[in-house]
């Protein structure tokens, strides 16, 4: 790390840590880049700062060359990292200050600080601000919003509103077409319940759709007319009180029809349910089943949606247990997408997302650990002794930096070496067992790579237990410190991130079982080790969470996030730059 | 047992079959409305001419909305779709049901699969069928998911 352009951005004004991580973050591009990267974490908010802010005046603008097009608020940021030379560091301390303030203010739409803005001074003079709004300023001054640590492009449908929005994709068709819901919801079966498809067709040939899909005279039904035939079924005389029909005139009786109908709805069909005539082709119209069993409509419209996720290929079921929410990819590119209870799918498989590990490892791998696993239990046994004093420990939490509560010992649980000075377990070490045979070797080389899967496997299932315990410790701050929700939103959020960090951890096992060797191995386990050795830093933060380390938690979840990025676009794009 | 509600279609499917039985067509037993069991005459200008036939028919109390059991009792045809059991591979009798089939429209088309046959054989996998479906009713070794209580 170049200790001057650290000693410059010191001198600037910035946290040293802060500066570190930018310079670190960079690469040494140069001191602007740096500058740049440090404002670009207080990005997000300044969007949200031009949406909502309309009632705060703009903060003074410092003398600038350039004004941005998108608004005064953000010029203000931008200016500083282009016309830094001219101003003095003490200044553009200030500057800074003032912009996080802006921004932080910009969350908070309400509150306008007419008076408080006009000077750049005003960090200065803190006795101007109204105490009580402003008594945690410091908190204010370094805020940085927290990004995803994954991006998520579906739309997550709850399970209470999944026929509603069947309901509601049936209507904009039928209002389109202009045919009734009946041969709206036909025509969407008969397409898969892709609307834009179906649209498509119907612009090109409506006549032809139409055909096709069956549902030429589906309008054309009588429940309750008298006729000189009786039921085809109980042989019933048919009058004006039972006489059941659809346009393909095979006469029954209404009971023998809800007979047939709820038959035929338990047995888990929905929409094209055909006539009971023998071979009758004819798709019974959901306003029909309405009539007919109007008591069973509800049961019908259940099926109708579970097919709405089922025949639909952009969607798919949470596979939680009791979620029941469904889950739709803006288009069939998309091969992950993520609920709300927190499940993040593989849209291919239909299996917990396993990037950077790609379906195909994945089933080698669970067919290898299936035919491995006696052995693999044998060795994973679920406690392990302390390094030093030999005691047995069970890990109940989700960090790997273990402390023997009986010898004070600190050492990684995973590699069992000194916490101190640990910095390096992810990588198999060969050399070490050079005079084994090559089975044996084998083995080992996969039992240490399933141990290292199964570990995070293992802190998985504490999920539950992260969740709550940020949920609790953001109810606990709220009532303690008098603090907002939004000024303890980042412990969910961080938490969030450290979850999709020990999956991802988890599947790079995997994909790193199966790397063969090479520079492009070496490159992909040091993302591997950096990413890991962050996710340990954020759990442990996480783990001895207070007030006072928020700023840590924060910066070290961007981290963390950040390194998830690099090492998921490292696998993506190749890590050589083919 | 036979449900009330559908006894009033089995008397109306006897009575149609005792007054105007379709050629090659004749109850043997039909004392209850649980079991019938219908003679089949092999027709003539087919390899089963002049061979008699016997189907059992079981109704259970959903009939017609569920189909009946319908097997070979006694002398079995030795045809590619009839196992030596007596079970007939015959799609209406289990997927391909329909509510407006009858115990006459089943016979004819017993009827019509045995005159189609060109040479007396034995499904492929006669023995191992039979073997496995030992004890069973031919509804349950085809419906996977079937549910008796429907």
């Amino acid at each position: 790390m170049d200790d001057n352009m650290l000693a410059q951005l010191v001198d600037l004004g910035f946290d040293i840590t802060v500066a570190q991580l930018a310079l670190e973050q960079t690469n040494g591009k140069g001191l602007d880049a740096a500058i740049e990267f440090i404002y670009s974490f207080s990005e997000p908010s300044k969007l949200s700062s031009q949406k909502s802010n309309s009632n705060v005046t703009p903060t003074p603008t410092p003398p600038s060359s350039q004004q941005e097009p998108s608004g005064i608020r953000r010029s203000n940021s931008k200016n500083k990292s282009t016309s830094f030379e001219p101003i003095s560091p003490q200044v553009t301390h200030k500057v800074l200050k003032t912009s996080r303030k802006s921004v932080k203010e910009s969350v908070d739409s309400n509150v306008s600080y007419e008076d408080n803005d006009t000077s750049l001074e005003y960090n200065d003079t803190d006795e101007d601000y109204d105490e009580d709004y402003y008594q945690d300023v410091d908190d204010y001054e370094f805020d940085i919003p927290i990004h995803d640590a994954l991006p998520k492009s579906n739309t997550v449908i709850q399970a209470s509103d999944i026929i509603h929005t069947a309901l509601k994709e049936i209507e904009k068709i039928s209002s389109i077409t202009e045919t009734t819901p009946s041969a709206a919801t036909i025509l969407l079966q008969h397409f898969q319940w892709n609307g834009n498809k179906l649209l498509e067709r119907f612009y090109e040939d409506p006549e032809r759709v139409i055909t096709q899909a069956g549902i030429k005279k589906i309008n054309e039904f009588h429940t309750g007319k008298n006729l000189s035939d009786d039921c085809m079924i109980c042989g019933d005389s048919l009058d004006d009180s039972n006489g059941c029909y659809l346009s393909c005139k095979h006469y029954a009786c209404k009971e023998c029809w809800a007979n047939y109908l709820r038959i035929k709805i338990q047995e888990g069909e929905s929409i094209g349910i055909c006539c009971l005539g023998f071979k009758c082709p004819n798709v019974v119209p959901d306003e029909f089943i309405n009539r007919v069993i109007p008591e069973n409509y509800n049961k019908f419209l259940e099926r109708l949606a579970q097919t709405y996720v089922e025949k639909n290929p952009n969607m798919r079921w949470c596979p939680t247990p009791n979620c029941g929410n469904a889950l739709k990819a803006e288009s069939q590119a998309e091969t992950t997408a993520q609920c709300s209870c927190g499940f993040r799918i593989c849209f291919k498989c239909n299996q917990e997302s396993h990037v950077p590990a790609d379906c195909a490892q994945m089933k080698t791998w669970k067919k290898k650990c299936e035919d491995d696993s006696e052995t693999a239990n044998w060795i994973n046994v679920n406690t392990q002794d302390c390094p030093k004093c030999q005691s047995a420990i069970e890990k109940n939490g989700g960090c790997n930096h273990m402390t023997c509560k009986k010898c004070k010992h600190e050492f990684c649980w995973v590699c069992l070496g000194n916490w101190i000075g640990h910095n390096k377990c992810n990588t198999y070490n060969r050399e070490e067992n050079s005079n084994k045979s090559d089975t044996k070797k084998q083995l080992e080389r996969y039992l240490f790579y399933f141990h290292r899967y199964n570990t995070h496997e293992q802190s998985k299932k504490f999920e539950t237990k992260l969740r709550t315990d940020a949920v609790n410790s953001m109810i606990d701050f709220q009532n303690r410190k008098d603090k907002r929700w939004i000024d303890v939103k980042y412990i969910e959020q961080s938490t969030e991130v450290l979850i999709q960090c020990r999956r991802t951890l988890k599947y790079t096992y995997v994909f790193g079982f199966y790397l063969p060797d090479g520079p492009e191995k070496n490159l992909f386990e040091y993302l591997q080790n950096d990413l890991e050795r962050t996710t340990e830093k954020l759990s442990g933060l996480l783990e001895k969470m207070n007030e006072s380390n928020s700023m840590d938690v924060k910066e070290i979840t961007n981290l963390a996030s950040t390194k998830l990025h690099h090492l998921l676009s490292g696998v993506e794009e190749g890590f050589l730059g083919h | 047992m036979s449900n009330p509600k559908y006894a009033k279609r089995l008397q109306k499917e006897l009575l149609d079959l005792r007054n105007s039985p379709p050629t090659g067509i004749l109850i043997d037993e039909a004392e209850t409305f649980d079991r019938w069991v219908i003679g089949i005459e092999g027709m003539s200008g087919t390899i089963y001419q002049g061979e008699r036939f016997k189907l059992q028919f079981r109704f259970n109390s959903s009939y017609p909305l569920d189909p009946p059991e319908v097997i070979f009792i006694g002398n079995v045809p030795v045809h590619p779709h009839i196992y030596s059991n007596g079970h007939i591979c015959l799609s209406i009798l289990y997927d391909n049901w329909s509510p407006a089939l009858t115990v006459s429209s089943i016979c004819l088309s017993i009827l019509s699969m045995l005159s189609s046959c060109t040479e007396k054989t034995r499904p492929a996998d006669d023995s191992f069928y039979i073997a496995r479906a030992v004890g069973k009713s031919p509804k349950d070794t085809r419906w996977m998911f079937h549910d008796d209580k429907v």
